[in-house]
């Protein structure tokens, strides 16, 4: 899907923790989330370190989608 | 002996080339071009009793007109196969092999065989359903692909199973068979491993398949004015799960309104992912979907705006090519939206 995306020109950033799937696809920016079941967070921190870990890796994906040629 | 119908388009029926890509389906009684080399091969016991043959132009403006007059053509030569080809890399050629073989096993419920490079795209059409010879891009590869043809024709015709693998030069059809093989799969296994890691592993008994690769989009340049949609195959959906996203080999994705929310809440939402455990998602949505730093993010600046939609399927099992299928439709969509850029998000 990422790929698709890309070659509609939207660059797309694939947050996962199967990135070994992702890079076999040849999909082009690829992040490593959390954890498998909660990439976007983690639900061993309390409410307000996890919405701050949330936000660092909003950031971290956002900058990935500014990389002019995407690379993992 | 048995009656073969070969297939040809109009160059190789000694028609002419691109000039007489126009003209219509005909029928000659003997073999012609490709066809000599082939009865040649195949010797006494089988015959080509027929050349049907069709202007690849014609063919591809004129589908479902061709494809009947096709079939009675090949029809009144009671053939007992059919071979269409070799259309090497030839795109329209080989469709219209594709479209006659799928026809002719369907009416006539005949054996049939196709030969063409395995990139043709009508081999992507039709290999799943019938055997297709895996052959070079261009006529220069013709010995070689008659010689693998006659091969499998011979096969077929004596009722012979043909396999769904690469064996004898076909392309591999995709589906799985059960087949009786000499070493049980400890042995072979060790056997793949001892090839390996001495450098002679030639074969290995899964391939994986090949992607296409794909050049990357321009990166966004400033954030500040950019907006972003945020697309999962995690499964998320409204409780409920309205559009029916199935949780396993999906087929089709939901387009969820964000409104004016400020998060995902775990009572609104719910993952019908099947693949993966889904209470930390359920409990917060939020970890699949970051919703909620986006909106502050949006707030203080640093991102543009978000898509007012986010799209949600579930990615276990999904074939490769549905899940393009889809992404496809969901691109159209975000740029239609105005959307430049996409955060994607995958248990």
């Amino acid at each position: 899907m990422a790929k698709e995306l890309e070659r509609g020109g939207i660059p797309t950033v694939h947050v996962t923790n199967l990135v070994s799937v992702s890079e076999n696809t040849g999909a082009k920016r690829i992040m490593s989330g959390r954890a498998i079941h909660h990439v976007f967070g983690d639900p061993s921190l309390d409410a307000d370190e996890e919405r701050r870990l949330r936000r660092q890796l909003v950031e971290q994906a956002l900058e990935m989608l500014k990389e002019q040629e995407g690379a993992p | 002996m048995k009656r073969i119908v070969h297939y040809v388009n109009q160059f190789f029926a000694g028609l002419g080339g691109e000039e007489s890509a126009g003209s219509p389906p005909g029928a000659l009684e003997a073999a012609v071009g490709p066809g000599r080399l082939l009865q040649t091969l195949l010797g006494e016991g089988a015959g080509i009793v027929a050349t049907v043959h069709c202007g690849d132009d014609h063919f591809s403006e004129n589908e479902e007109e061709a494809t009947a007059r096709l079939l009675e053509l090949v029809k009144a030569a009671e053939p007992d196969l059919l071979f269409a080809g070799p259309a090497f890399g030839s795109g329209r050629y080989g469709l219209a092999c594709a479209g006659v073989c799928r026809a002719v096993g369907a009416e006539l419920g005949i054996p049939v065989l196709a030969a063409m490079s395995p990139s043709n795209p009508g081999a992507d059409t039709i290999r799943s359903e019938i055997p297709v010879v895996g052959t070079g891009e261009s006529s220069g590869d013709m010995r070689a692909a008659i010689e693998a043809s006659a091969a499998v024709i011979v096969k077929m015709l004596t009722g012979e199973t043909v396999a769904p693998g690469s064996e004898g030069g076909l392309i591999p059809r995709g589906g799985r068979w059960n087949t009786r093989v000499s070493k049980r799969a400890a042995e072979r296994a060790v056997d793949l491993l001892l090839a390996k890691v001495s450098g002679d592993l030639v074969e290995t008994e899964i391939p994986l398949p090949a992607f296409q690769e794909v050049e990357p989009a321009p990166g966004i340049h400033d954030l500040g004015h950019a907006k972003i949609a945020l697309v999962t195959t995690g499964g998320l959906v409204p409780r409920g799960n309205p559009d029916g996203i199935k949780s396993y080999l999906s087929t089709h994705f939901g387009a969820y309104h964000l409104e004016s929310k400020e998060h995902l809440a775990g009572d609104e939402f719910e993952s019908v992912h099947g693949g993966f455990f889904t209470a930390a998602v359920n409990d917060d949505p939020n970890r699949l979907i970051p919703l909620d730093v986006l909106r502050d993010a949006v707030r203080d600046g640093s991102l543009g705006g978000l898509h007012e939609y986010f799209y949600s399927t579930t990615g276990n099992g999904t074939p490769v090519e549905t899940a393009a299928d889809m992404a496809r439709d969901i691109a159209a969509s975000l740029e239609e939206d105005g959307v430049d850029g996409v955060i994607l998000t995958s248990a």
